[in-house]
């Protein structure tokens, strides 16, 4: 393993540059991915990926991996629209006098990506990054009967390409959540409790890669995703 | 014409650089998360430049590979179920000297601990600190020189850390208390200083400015001035 | 960032070397504000001599070199002073002394998420921000410290002056600032920001707008700020 880019001497300067700039636009590309999630911008989060190299996959903790760009949708956007649902369903039913209008009204899902590992391909056609995201959950949970705030760690291991049309887009996305709690509970005691069912309104392509790994008392953390090391071209990459 | 070409290849090399000290930084952490290390040990800190150090919190300065080991890996918590640290890396200030063979380095770390406990579950903790790190080229790559782990706080999960730096937690170790395994350190501390209701933040690790050569700039793991 | 055929490499290289100098200068803001020295990073990183810089927060701007170096330089101070004012009356054994302002608190804004453009004409830049932070202050009415969490967000423009990146237009977005122990989800819309208020008088912003709005019930995800899109130069694009 190494820890660097150990740029190859054969590459030219605009060989090296070019695979410099693409860091960057990597950190603009996840850093607009967060934004999107956030804001509800469904459309542009799904924009982000590839639309001219196949295989396109997502992967959110153990539910399945979903393939394709209508995967993407319904791996990132429907469980974005269930939660917003159910919100909506409960914020009405809670507090009539507020007319909520807006299924989103009081939720709140920043997520701060941090501790970047990017390599870019050799060739320059494509690259792999992990972060680690700290996340602010806000939603309505029926079972206070009013919005919850919660804290989530996870990590990204994201693929990406570098298209025809001169853009960086993902190609495969997979998060591996490290713990997700309620704001009044630490995640040791969360890991306790049984959890709510996931938002999911679809069934995957794929089962999942690897078990869940949230926090729990009778788990060592697992080395997974396992940060890029420099490689040569995308068929290198082993799976994400 | 080939001055031009060597000023471009000198500020391309400082580019790839700082992605690779950004790149070394996240490795330390995933392995640090995972448990490994031993194996970020062996891979990342330097072997063949002198004056390698580590200062992690309050246990002291750690001088060269032997004793540096003995604290980080041998003096690491056994990988048991239950066990969960993670540090983050945000906020970098990073400068790669004009030699272009040392580097400096400071981070702002959010993190979380969870301590398996001998009666009772294990119990939870938001983890604060910062980092000041020089870095050194060797073979080719960039490596840890001088670490040094400055704690801001560290507090169990339902307790601020105000309230936990007036009643510290009774089964927190004694500031300074070696774990189990670890060699003592070489040198006393130079600068920890968690967040206390009495004492003002101090300005350590200072950001790096940018500097031709080492010997014009200060080591992390030495005295603040 | 846009991978403008017209620039040379030159241009493109110095481009990401941009980008890299004003992640810099940001996060000399974040460890400037963090010990409380303001004004010491007016000095250091902000524009002195670019017309109108501005420094805006939910309730609106501060405009010009006047009223900045007042809100965000001398206020800090007299906050500083006035919080040790109110912190002996519960640790007495503290002097008064300049070497003790700053007691007792704790900010940190560490800085994630990043976005940067930097313009092709390489004078100005652009960037985003997401800032998962921390804020320890003297509050009323027991004058102890109190910890919050505080997450917000950051746009900010930056202009080069004789030939170095400094911060021209900073905007920060507070999406919460709770405290450690009480939760966001709580906040109802005409919840005040904070614990108790500052102990000095805040001047009111010289345009009086609110540009962004804490979390609370009715609060709907916020797409703000804007985020930077690559430009050629500063009057095609908006300002912070």
């Amino acid at each position: 393993m190494t820890t660097s880019t150990e740029t190859p001497t054969t590459l030219t300067r605009v060989q090296r540059l070019h695979r410099i700039k693409a860091v960057h636009e990597i950190h603009n590309l996840i850093g607009r991915h967060a934004f999107f999630n956030a804001a509800g911008h469904y459309d542009d989060l799904i924009g982000a990926f590839a639309r001219h190299t196949p295989g396109v996959t997502v992967e959110l903790a153990d539910w399945g991996v979903y393939k394709g760009l209508d995967g993407a949708r319904a791996a990132l956007v429907g469980p974005l629209l269930e939660m917003a649902r159910r919100n909506g369903e409960g914020m009405r039913a809670a507090y009539p006098e507020l007319d909520v209008r807006d299924d989103r009204a009081g939720m709140l899902l920043e997520s701060a990506f941090t501790t970047p590992v990017i390599q870019v391909a050799e060739d320059g056609g494509s690259a792999r990054g992990v972060w680690m995201v700290m996340a602010a959950q806000t939603g309505f949970n029926p079972d206070a009967g009013r919005p919850e705030a919660g804290w989530a760690w996870v990590h990204y291991a994201v693929d990406f390409v570098h298209e025809e049309d001169g853009a960086w887009r993902i190609l495969r996305l997979r998060v591996v959540p490290r713990f997700r709690t309620a704001y009044g509970s630490s995640w040791v005691e969360s890991s306790l409790r049984e959890q709510a069912p996931p938002p999911l309104t679809t069934t995957s392509d794929r089962p999942p890669t690897a078990p869940l790994n949230d926090y729990s008392v009778t788990r060592v953390p697992t080395y997974d995703p396992i940060p890029p090391e420099p490689y040569r071209t995308l068929d290198d990459l082993p799976p994400l | 014409m080939a001055q031009d070409q060597d000023d471009f290849d000198r500020r391309l090399r400082r580019l790839e650089d700082i992605h690779e000290i950004n790149n070394l930084m996240g490795m330390h952490e995933y392995l640090h998360a995972a448990g490994r290390n031993g194996e970020e040990f062996e891979k990342l800190f330097a072997k063949d430049a002198p004056g390698l150090t580590f200062e992690p919190e309050d246990w002291g300065v750690f001088e060269g590979a032997e004793t540096v080991k003995g604290c980080y890996v041998d003096g690491a918590p056994p990988e048991v179920p239950g066990l969960m640290t993670e540090h983050a890396a945000t906020t970098p200030v990073i400068e790669i000297a004009e030699d272009g063979l040392t580097a400096k380095g400071v981070w702002i770390s959010p993190g979380h601990e969870t301590f398996p406990m001998p009666d009772g579950p294990p119990i939870a903790h938001w983890s604060w600190g910062r980092y000041g790190i020089d870095f050194v080229k060797e073979g080719g790559a960039w490596k840890f020189w001088h670490f040094h782990i400055y704690t801001t706080f560290r507090t169990p999960y339902h307790q601020s850390w105000v309230e936990s730096s007036i009643d510290r937690p009774p089964y927190f170790p004694e500031p300074g208390q070696l774990m189990e395994g670890m060699t003592p350190p070489s040198r006393p501390v130079t600068f920890n200083q968690p967040y206390h209701v009495d004492t003002a933040q101090q300005p350590a690790p200072a950001p790096p400015v940018p500097y031709r050569t080492f010997d014009e700039t200060w080591s992390y793991t030495d005295q603040p001035t | 960032m846009s991978d403008n055929a017209e620039l040379t490499t030159e241009q493109k290289l110095q481009k990401v070397l941009d980008i890299h100098e004003v992640q810099n200068v940001m996060s000399r803001h974040a460890y400037y504000h963090g010990l409380g020295k303001n004004a010491e990073e007016l000095e250091a990183i902000w524009v002195k001599e670019t017309p109108e810089p501005t420094f805006a927060q939910n309730q609106g701007y501060f405009v010009g070199y006047e009223s900045i170096n007042y809100y965000y330089g001398e206020l800090c101070r007299k906050m500083q002073r006035a919080n040790l004012d109110l912190l002996r009356k519960n640790y007495p054994e503290l002097d008064e002394s300049d070497d003790n302002l700053g007691v007792g608190t704790l900010i940190m804004h560490p800085l994630t998420t990043s976005i940067i453009e930097i313009a092709d004409d390489g004078k100005t830049a652009k960037g985003m921000w997401y800032s998962p932070g921390q804020v320890t202050e003297i509050m009323p009415p027991d004058h102890k410290p109190i910890a919050h969490w505080i997450w917000e967000k950051y746009g900010v423009d930056f202009i080069r002056e004789n030939g170095l990146w400094k911060i021209w237009h900073m905007h920060v977005y507070t999406d919460f600032f709770t405290p450690v122990g009480e939760s966001w989800a709580d906040l109802t819309a005409d919840a005040p920001m904070g614990v108790g208020g500052p102990p000095v008088e805040m001047p009111r912003p010289d345009i009086e707008e609110e540009t962004y709005k804490v979390y609370s019930h009715t609060q709907l995800p916020q797409d703000l700020p804007r985020m930077p899109e690559p430009y050629r130069t500063f009057s095609e694009t908006f300002s912070y």
